[in-house]
């Protein structure tokens, strides 16, 4: 077989019933084989097919000047690809009219698709190249065909243009489970299914239980608790960004708590960097009161605060007319304060005080002010004595300017910025007489796909059990729409107000996956609780532009 | 239809009438627009939705339909929108028709007012007669008071006809009482619904400032926060009784009279117009913030008046040779949706022999900007308004800056 032959070329109708699954209920699969190779469509190999690989949209959008040489470039998308197929149809005269009527209301299907909205089965391409280990498929929008009859070899030559979404996803079709691609290489008939379960088990693609906080060990060389998941590049294959199909569970918070708030976020940057002297530079996102210079650290009696480089003593950072933290490079060991690159969602979690009001101002500085500082100036009346809450701060971007990593001052080429960040928060009392006890900042990066769950509803009672996101087209029956869910204490399940894009996964990269959740209790005050755990669970569906690499 | 590169997102509530104000639905929008005024903050916004048509019949359906809700729109960071408001009109194709409905005609509260002669004869020409106003609480309450006023004829006959003069109240009432839905020609493509909204510092135009007798003077900001405070619509739009962000002005005084029938608006803007005698004043409703402890834990955003001197910190900057793209002061540029009003720009790459004295020509205030997702940028606006109507203006600080100013005025011809 050469690269121009193929195992399987075939236009679907129909979403796979889930294996091992004795309640899924689809409709039956229809299909028309391209490579019928007797009565029915055969491959033209006179005019053999190449699939065809997705172009930028328009040629892509730049900025040009008549004055200015070149131009640059602003935003560049892919567009659909069109397939040009001829295929050979043979048979007798009565086979020849089925086959063009299958194909006509194959087309029609693909159609209205998208312009009904009762036809709900996806119509795609599969494609299994030569040599492939696995079959490919991309929806269908549009599909038209003209026919040549040849009487003379009782034949009709069919061209067909299909226009097809820009990627190939492997091993699962539009609208299927994300499982097929996680259990690719598994006979399906040693599966049970429960295996087959996306929102629970352990069989998934990605799987962990992350903490609501970061801290480190004794020393700083690694972090005992983690708010964040590795999905190891080697994980991801294909060359264009891998659907995701994430669900959280959120454990139960203390007592009669609920979930509120949830964030998810992803980040591809390198966190680990060697130091030419071999030492370790590990990524910063939460920096602790207890690793920063504080105003007085303490370990309340109150709810556990963060365990910090000594493990074992825990510590806020408390002050009463005036609190305040900052951190630096002299603050860090392994993890390197100068990683910080990007753009961030800051989150204050500080214990406010009963009937306290105050000021909240961070401060975000590379080298000495003169090169540069941001403030963000917040207020909050109110709160409790002994409830973390999350204070927004608002959203930075380091480095300031347009460099994506500057030289020092020196110009000694440092990866990230100029000089050395210095972040701090302050709080200052306006009315009230409590105390602040300030235990850490949370750096969401939003630079990529973040989305940030609201569910806010009067009456304490309702909380959030479990949130997913799905843009595989898996909850959406194959259309192609972003899908958010979740589930609630009550059977009554109110949409939860939701900010940013759904994740997806870069291939071929590590990608770090931070989470983040804020509840309140029945009592009505708000808190982010440090002791909050979550189980992820996450699956797949990787894409690639031409024929699978794997 | 053209989509953004960075996806934009319509995150849609519930009205500001409904109890808990929730969340609906989230929907990915095109063609977007938006302007940001220094003065009144989220000004308009444009879009389009692509819809199943079962649900933009739901969108359309009545008061249970989507005219009057909020509307946040968001991008890249997920807890602040780039603009917020409320859904101010609705357009869905119909083949070669279009069908409209809007806000933008309704009246729920209407009065009329008359001018009247004393006697047949008299050239005596008495005050401004506005009857009381009528109510349509109904439509009230699922839309907040949105006020209108008729101005009618010139009276002759004393004592005058009221039932007549009530009459022209109560019918316009009756028909402009609900949003008001038309047919016309048109070529939006079916399952397309284009949306226009308005923030809320329109709201303040709904409403008529009805003080007949003039309040000795007071301060500025004393006067703004007394007449914000008393509006018909209390707090369902913004918090009026959060004067966090009213600045003190009391060294111009003004007195508290209502000309006419102004809007609420009308009359803030003649003291917002009025600066403090050196700087330019500006407000408007602030943009919400992520909810803070101790405010509604239903997590709705805070939204107050916010009326103080405008800033005048270099905070852009510009080069001509990248079309005048937005930058921070670091050089960073920003991401047009991000683009804000209320601040100076200065043009950073062209060399002017300027001596320090007088206006600074590489520098100007932004009064407003209008941002458009389709071409990827934020186009700024100073506040030189060189048209007729500019120079109609020139001894005052403000533009126009749009077309909406309140309640029109209808006239009727005729005698009692």
């Amino acid at each position: 077989m050469t690269l121009l032959q193929h195992q399987q070329v075939q236009i679907i109708k129909g979403v796979p019933p889930i294996p091992a699954y004795s309640l899924s209920a689809e409709q039956q699969i229809v299909t028309v084989n391209l490579m019928a190779n007797g009565a029915g469509f055969s491959l033209d190999n006179d005019n053999p097919w190449t699939p065809a690989i997705p172009q930028v949209k328009n040629g892509g959008d730049y900025l040009d000047a008549p004055l200015t040489d070149g131009r640059v470039l602003q935003t560049a998308v892919m567009d659909n690809v069109t397939e040009n197929i001829k295929v050979i149809l043979s048979g007798t005269c009565d086979q020849i009219a089925e086959s063009i009527a299958m194909l006509g209301r194959m087309r029609r299907d693909a159609h209205d698709f998208w312009q009904t909205e009762y036809q709900i089965e996806p119509v795609y391409l599969k494609w299994w190249a030569y040599a492939a280990t696995y079959p490919q498929y991309a929806l269908i929008y549009l599909i038209d065909f003209e026919v040549t009859y040849d009487d003379g070899t009782e034949t009709a030559e069919v061209a067909l243009s299909i226009e097809r979404e820009p990627y190939w996803r492997i091993n699962v079709p539009p609208g299927a489970t994300p499982k097929m691609w996680t259990f690719r290489d598994q006979n399906p008939s040693s599966l049970t299914t429960a295996d087959w379960a996306l929102n629970s088990g352990t069989n998934h693609v990605i799987y962990g239980t992350v903490q609501n906080r970061r801290e480190w060990n004794v020393g700083q060389t690694a972090p005992i608790s983690v708010n964040y998941l590795d999905v190891p590049a080697t994980s991801i294959p294909g060359d264009a960004p891998a659907l995701l199909y994430l669900h959280a569970t959120p454990a139960s918070p203390v007592g009669n708590d609920f979930l509120r708030r949830f964030w998810m976020s992803r980040k591809t940057t390198p966190t680990t960097l060697q130091r030419r002297n071999g030492t370790t530079a590990l990524g910063l996102n939460i920096l602790n009161a207890a690793d920063g210079t504080a105003t007085a650290l303490v370990t309340p009696a109150y709810r556990a605060p963060i365990g910090n480089n000594t493990a074992a003593t825990q510590y806020v950072s408390r002050g009463g007319a005036t609190n305040g933290v900052s951190w630096s490079s002299a603050n860090f060991t392994t993890p390197d304060i100068t990683q910080l690159r990007g753009q961030y969602s800051c989150i204050l979690r500080l214990v406010t005080g009963n009937a306290n009001s105050a000021t909240v101002t961070l401060t975000v500085s590379a080298g000495s002010t003169a090169l540069g500082q941001i403030t963000r100036t917040v207020s909050y009346t109110g709160g409790t004595s002994t409830d973390y809450t999350f204070l927004y701060l608002g959203q930075i971007d380091i480095p300031f300017n347009e460099a994506r990593s500057a030289s020092t001052a020196d110009g000694l080429g440092i990866y990230v910025n100029t000089g050395n960040i210095v972040i701090s928060v302050a709080v200052a009392r306006t009315a009230g007489a409590a105390n602040s006890d300030i235990s850490d900042l949370i750096l969401i990066p939003t630079d990529e796909p973040t989305l940030y769950l609201n569910f806010e509803y009067g009456g304490t009672s309702l909380g959030l059990l479990e949130c997913f996101q799905d843009n595989t087209g898996y909850s959406s029956h194959g259309s192609p729409i972003d899908v958010f869910g979740h589930v609630t204490t009550a059977r009554i399940v109110p949409p939860a107000d939701m900010g940013g894009q759904l994740i997806t996964l870069l291939p071929g990269m590590n990608n770090r996956l931070y989470f983040l959740s804020y509840a309140t209790s029945v009592g009505a005050t708000q808190f982010g609780s440090l002791t909050d755990t979550a189980d992820i669970r996450g699956n797949i569906v990787p894409r690639c532009t031409g024929a699978c690499p794997v | 239809m053209t989509i953004a590169t960075v996806p934009h997102y319509m995150n849609l509530y519930e009205k500001q009438t409904a109890t808990n104000k929730r969340f609906i639905a989230r929907f990915p929008v095109y063609d977007y627009k938006h302007k940001i005024s220094a003065t009144g903050w989220f000004d308009t916004a444009s879009f389009s939705l692509r819809l199943a048509p079962s649900l933009a019949e739901i969108a359309l359906d009545g008061t249970s339909g989507w005219l009057g809700n909020r509307v946040g729109i968001y991008v890249d960071d997920p807890n602040t929108p780039i603009w917020e408001g409320f859904i101010n009109s609705m357009e869905v194709g119909r083949g070669n028709r279009v069908q409209r409905i809007s806000l933008d005609e309704m009246y729920n509260r209407v009065s009329a007012s008359r001018t009247q002669r004393s006697g047949g004869t008299s050239t005596t020409l008495n005050a401004l007669e506005v009857n009381t106003a009528a109510n349509q609480t109904a439509s009230q309450a699922v839309y907040g008071i949105k006020s209108g006023n008729v101005e009618t004829y010139m009276s002759y006959v004393s004592p005058p006809n009221n039932t007549k003069f009530d009459a022209v109240r109560d019918m316009t009432l009756a028909r402009q009482a609900w949003p008001q839905a038309t047919y016309s020609e048109g070529n939006l493509e079916r399952g397309v619904v284009y949306l226009e909204c308005l923030g809320f510092y329109h709201t303040l135009e709904w409403e008529n400032y009805t003080q007949t007798t003039p309040i000795a003077n007071e301060g500025l900001s004393v006067a703004l926060t007394a007449i914000v405070g008393a509006i018909a619509n209390g707090t369902l739009f913004f918090n009026n009784a959060d004067t966090a962000e009213i600045a003190t002005n009391t060294t111009i005084t003004t007195r508290r009279f209502g000309r006419g029938q102004q809007t609420i608006w009308q009359w803030l803007q003649t003291v917002q117009e009025a600066g403090d005698g050196t700087n330019y004043w500006i407000m408007g409703i602030s943009p919400p913030r992520f909810p803070d402890i101790g405010g509604l834990f239903g997590g709705f955003p805070t939204r107050r008046l916010y009326y103080r001197a405008f800033n005048l910190a270099v905070e852009y900057t510009a080069r001509i040779a990248d079309d005048l793209r937005p930058r921070n002061q670091f050089g960073k540029i920003v991401r047009p949706w991000l683009v804000t009003p209320d601040k100076v720009v200065r043009i950073v790459d062209e060399l002017i022999n300027w001596d320090g004295t007088g206006d600074d020509p590489r520098e100007f205030y932004v009064e407003y900007i209008e941002y458009e997702a389709n071409e990827k940028r934020a186009v700024l606006y100073g506040n030189e308004n060189k048209t007729i109507e500019g120079a109609m203006r020139f001894h005052r600080l403000n533009n126009v800056n749009g077309k909406r100013f309140g309640a029109p005025l209808r006239i009727f011809e005729g005698a009692t």
